[in-house]
């Protein structure tokens, strides 16, 4: 009996820490798809420029051709807010639930994101921040807890 | 004897167990691997405006040889007409990829759990598109 109890409790641990292997490898791979995901949006997005800007030499995104891209990559799998810079000096922000705003900056500009990381913008740059709320774990003690997952990603226009 | 009849039963399972902690592991990583592959195909794609013939079968080579397949099994199918960079959104003008690359096996020990070699694979599919940054002619 003492064995079989034994052998009971390893095989317990062993299927939870199974189950959260599995789900932990799910919410990497899923974090790493929205990595590429968002990486392609924004280095997608940042081609939608206005191209008289352009040949005055200044950098200034299409917002609706820009935004467009974005939601036809995004195609409602996840939610995002978009930040854009450019030479116009009009911060921008778009939301996936259709949300703008805007104010006039200058550049460096000190941008905190969502989750609370600071970067220096220094020239046109779009930045796209995404997440998937979702039941990723099936542990009842994770549950609740880590249930989104959030990625951003930034496309600075070096070079003109 | 009574435990040993009792260990015999129960250490097929705990070794399959432990046996899957390592298959989820490679399962993951060869994924996000062929992720990496593919992300690296798109950059080169996004240059030529297309998937190439060489770009294609030099992405083959690579999954067949990190998922230990044969080139035959992978699936790719992605636009070969040149799409260009046109500064405004075109659908027309996204170039398109799908990618399946099979996986063959999901649970180890499957047969202990009455899952057959047939239902014990999955297949990785990466289906998107991306703009083009070909310059038009």
């Amino acid at each position: 009996m003492k064995t079989f109890i034994t052998g009971l409790a390893i095989f317990i641990v062993l299927l939870i820490s199974a189950l959260f292997q599995t789900d932990y490898s799910r919410v990497e791979r899923t974090e790493l798809k929205l990595k590429y995901e968002i990486d392609e949006a924004a280095a997608g997005a940042v081609l939608m420029f206005d191209a008289e800007e352009y040949g005055d030499g200044n950098i200034v995104i299409d917002d609706s051709e820009a935004m467009e891209y974005v939601q036809h990559i995004a195609d409602d799998k996840y939610d995002y807010v978009v930040h854009i810079f450019d030479d116009s000096l009009i911060y921008r922000q778009h939301g996936s639930n259709g949300d703008t705003t805007s104010a006039a900056i200058t550049f460096p500009y000190s941008f905190t994101d969502g989750s609370g990381y600071t970067t220096v913008i220094e020239g046109p740059a779009f930045i796209i921040e995404a997440s998937i709320e979702g039941q990723f774990y099936t542990l009842s003690s994770l549950k609740d807890i880590k249930n989104d997952i959030r990625r951003s990603t930034s496309y600075v226009v070096e070079g003109r | 004897m009574k435990d040993f009849i009792v260990l015999l039963a129960i250490l097929p399972i705990l070794l399959a167990l432990i046996l899957n902690h390592g298959l989820i592991n490679k399962n993951s990583m060869d994924e996000q691997d062929v992720r990496e592959y593919v992300y690296s195909a798109v950059q080169i794609a996004k240059q030529d405006g297309y998937f190439t013939d060489a770009n294609i079968d030099a992405l083959k080579a690579k999954i067949a040889e990190r998922m230990n397949l044969d080139e035959d099994e992978i699936v790719i199918i992605a636009d070969s007409v040149p799409k260009y960079r046109v500064n405004e959104f075109n659908e027309s003008e996204l170039i398109h990829y799908r990618i399946e690359v099979p996986v063959k096996k999901v649970v180890a020990g499957n047969r202990l759990f009455n899952i057959s070699d047939v239902e014990n694979q999955k297949i990785i599919v990466i289906d998107n598109e991306v703009a083009s940054e070909r310059l038009a002619p």
